[in-house]
């Protein structure tokens, strides 16, 4: 049985590169063991985007196994409620920095923003932060939900985030199986844009894939609160990536494409300079 | 005449404003009210988080039908912070260009070699 090792998995470029290279080792097996070690370090944000292929590679009868080089990762994976999905225990959290994994249905809205508030907003490693700066993350984060939920026709969405407190960060990562960006602003402009092309253009304000309704909206009020809160927000679809750090955008192409669409988005929880609304903002009506 | 209130919270059965159906059914409660020439106002009293999943259908909708001018002389927002009315700004005006000009999308697809 061949073990597949990811190795120092961080939410970048290489990162995701080594989970789209997972995904199509093992797309078309059929009732194999899948053997996954991991070593050094996996982020435990991104077990929302492994959970989601793992789920398409189990869909063809493959079973998937873990290893690990260090039991911390193992241990964090438990207490996060990821490696449960694979027969493990699950494991109190008594450090308290773990935001739970989970697969949710597009229609569970309601029961994501309870999550959000359960898990990122109502613990007390910030009691600090500003009520703003906290609804400010939970819009950013709910905003991404509805995005995946509208546009994506995906069948589950994967969410995990994890807390870095010494760093004073909260990373928190989306996924969903669906179209993809791609697919979806092609389909709807009938233009054959590549993958970095149709991310610029979802991702610029007013521009959206839905007929019948104004929007377009929600992407440009989020990159605006990633940029007063000096975070990261990065887009991975097909085989398109996109991040927006330290106000700057990069744009790259994986070699090959992710199935679907992940989101990420790092907040600093140690920034207090978020723009507050003046005199100039003030609501005209 | 008495204005008509619509408590969001009541309508949503949640502090979480996040879906596009219950921002269609605010939507459906004010198209009524408004095809009756009543004054509205919008209560968001204990609502905690809107998106524009939810106002685009919940008052962007509205100007399919009314002018911009005419919606805000018949609504008004109450229980609400300064940055989610800012947020029902965004979404009016750009359903305000959005019904002026449906087919307006078809012809950004130029738009991302501008920059």
């Amino acid at each position: 049985m061949d073990i597949y090792t990811l190795s120092s998995v961080n939410p970048d470029y290489y990162g995701y590169s080594q989970i789209i290279m997972l995904y199509h080792s093992y797309r078309n097996a059929e009732f194999e063991q899948v053997q996954i070690k991991i070593n050094q370090w996996f982020n435990a944000s991104l077990c929302s985007c492994l959970g989601s292929i793992l789920d398409l590679i189990q869909s063809n009868y493959n079973d998937v196994y873990f290893s690990f080089d260090d039991d911390r990762i193992r241990y964090t994976m438990q207490r996060n409620g990821f490696l449960p999905y694979y027969g493990y225990d699950k494991l109190s959290d008594g450090y308290n920095t773990t935001i739970g994994y989970k697969k949710l249905l597009p229609q569970d809205g309601k029961c994501f923003s309870e999550y959000v508030n359960d898990q990122l907003l109502s613990r007390n490693d910030y009691p600090e932060k500003s009520e703003f700066l906290k609804r400010r993350i939970h819009e950013s984060i709910s905003e991404i939900f509805s995005n995946a939920k509208l546009h994506s026709d995906t069948i589950n969405i994967y969410v995990c985030g994890q807390c870095f407190k010494g760093k004073h960060q909260i990373v928190f990562t989306l996924t969903d199986t669906g179209i993809g960006i791609k697919e979806r602003v092609n389909n709807t402009l009938g233009t054959n844009y590549d993958s970095i092309d149709a991310i610029k253009w979802a991702i610029k304000d007013r521009h959206t894939t839905k007929w019948g309704v104004p929007g377009g909206i929600g992407l440009s009020i989020l990159t605006e609160y990633i940029n007063e809160n000096n975070g990261i927000f990065q887009i991975i679809s097909d085989d398109g990536f996109y991040e927006l750090k330290d106000q700057k955008e990069e744009f790259r192409k994986f070699d090959l494409p992710f199935p679907g669409t992940v989101v990420t988005l790092v907040f600093r929880m140690d920034d207090e300079d978020v723009r507050h609304f003046d005199d100039n903002d003030a609501f005209p009506y | 005449m008495d204005k008509i209130k619509i408590d969001v919270y009541n309508i949503v059965s949640s502090p979480y404003c996040v879906e596009s159906e219950d921002g269609e059914r605010i939507f459906q409660a004010i198209e009524k009210a408004l095809g009756k020439g009543r004054d509205i106002v919008v209560s968001f009293k204990n609502v905690e988080i809107i998106t524009t999943a939810f106002l685009n259908p919940a008052i962007g909708k509205l100007l399919e039908c009314h002018t911009k001018e005419e919606v805000l002389a018949k609504m008004s927002f109450v229980d609400i912070i300064e940055s989610d009315k800012l947020k029902i700004n965004r979404v009016i005006e750009t359903a305000e260009l959005y019904y002026k000009d449906p087919d307006r999308m078809q012809r950004t697809v130029d738009s991302i070699y501008e920059d």
